[in-house]
């Protein structure tokens, strides 16, 4: 998984990501925030909501407690 | 399926049927004219080679072949005589067929790309000169596109560790950032869809194909280039420029038509509009052919 290294930790991106779902965002507001490209943070986002890192309501996402657990480590 | 289409045919003799199954899938029934043909066991004798290549060669795929007596109601049939794979090809205009593929920037669907635009391009193999010329020159119009808010997306049928592999090549040789995600595509899935193998080319490769899909995901423009020619990067460019440019303005773009060039103004449609056309103010050849600067 691109955003979960082998050992667990997150990516740079992944973590960016998570800061910026620290409150919740459209994908487009990550984008923007992160200067990700948009497709990278829907894909990123998927991925990290499989992961139970981040969660959706009403089209936002915020990152879960395990999320932010993961950002800070 | 099947068995719902051999009743509906069931009834008819003599007669050649052809059944739409699914947009992709087709079946062609044949049935016997004769009795004496009935009793022959290679049933691909009953079938008219110059008639079915004319079908494969219109990309349907042969399922089987039914025989069914002269009377009509004893089924004879034996099904799949003889199967081919004809490739898909997409077509513009229509959704660009979605996909889910492994790509060195992670997993990607082309519904993550809507309200761009999107060039999906496939090239034959990492770690060829050609290709590797191609990837910098994409790499170089990458800004560029941005700028026009597109997006690139490579494709190959190599595995994602080669991609990997060809990409830091390509930086650490020629000093070039790869930006864009490149899609590992070993099951040819997404290739197939796009009808990006051409046999005639290569059986085991991609030809140098382009496709560019709009915010919508519609696909609006397709290039194929030859193995041995590699792609020309600026018209790529010209091309997203003429697309949006008709989008935005609702005209059209003459041959060798670049940003700032004069664009056609659509023919009219009705006698009236024709002669109004001419009032109009436009730069006009004739009533058909009207110019004007954006």
């Amino acid at each position: 998984m691109p955003c979960i290294n082998p050992d667990g930790t997150l990516t740079p991106s992944a973590k960016a990501m998570l800061s910026a779902v620290l409150s919740p965002a459209t994908p487009e507001e990550v984008a923007k925030s992160t200067g990700l490209p948009l497709f990278r943070i829907r894909s990123s986002i998927r991925e990290m909501r499989e992961a139970g890192l981040v969660e959706e309501k009403e089209g936002k996402y915020l990152a879960t407690r395990i999320g932010k657990e993961k950002s800070e480590g | 399926m099947h068995l719902a289409a051999l009743s509906l045919y069931a009834a008819l003799t003599e007669i050649k049927a052809i059944a739409r199954i699914r947009s992709r899938l087709h079946i062609v029934f044949y049935w016997t004219k004769s009795a004496e043909e009935k009793n022959k066991e290679n049933l691909s004798e009953f079938i008219d080679k110059e008639e079915m290549a004319r079908y494969v060669r219109r990309g349907w795929l042969f399922f089987g072949y039914i025989i069914i007596n002269k009377g009509g109601n004893k089924m004879e049939g034996k099904v799949a005589s003889e199967t081919r794979e004809v490739a898909s090809m997409p077509r513009l205009g229509e959704s660009a067929p979605s996909f889910e593929a492994v790509t060195t920037q992670g997993t990607v669907r082309l519904e993550d790309f809507k309200g761009s635009w999107l060039i999906l391009f496939s090239h034959p193999a990492d770690f060829t000169p050609v290709c590797t010329t191609e990837f910098i020159g994409f790499a170089e119009i990458h800004p560029e596109l941005t700028k026009r808010g597109a997006e690139l997306l490579g494709l190959s049928v190599d595995s994602v560790s080669s991609h990997i592999a060809w990409v830091r090549n390509v930086e650490e040789k020629m000093g070039v950032k790869i930006p864009f995600p490149v899609i590992a595509d070993l099951d040819r899935k997404v290739a197939t869809s796009y009808g990006m193998i051409h046999p005639g080319e290569s059986k085991t490769e991609t030809a140098r194909c382009v496709f560019i899909i709009d915010p919508e995901g519609i696909l609006r423009a397709m290039i194929y280039y030859p193995l041995t020619t590699g792609r020309n990067m600026q018209e790529i460019l010209r091309l997203i420029d003429a697309l949006q440019t008709t989008d935005k303005h609702k005209v059209a773009t003459p041959a060798n038509w670049k940003p700032g060039d004069a664009v056609i103004v659509p023919p009219p449609n009705t006698q009236e509009m024709a002669e109004q056309r001419l009032k109009e103010g436009y730069e006009c050849k004739d009533w058909y052919f009207c110019k004007k600067k954006l």
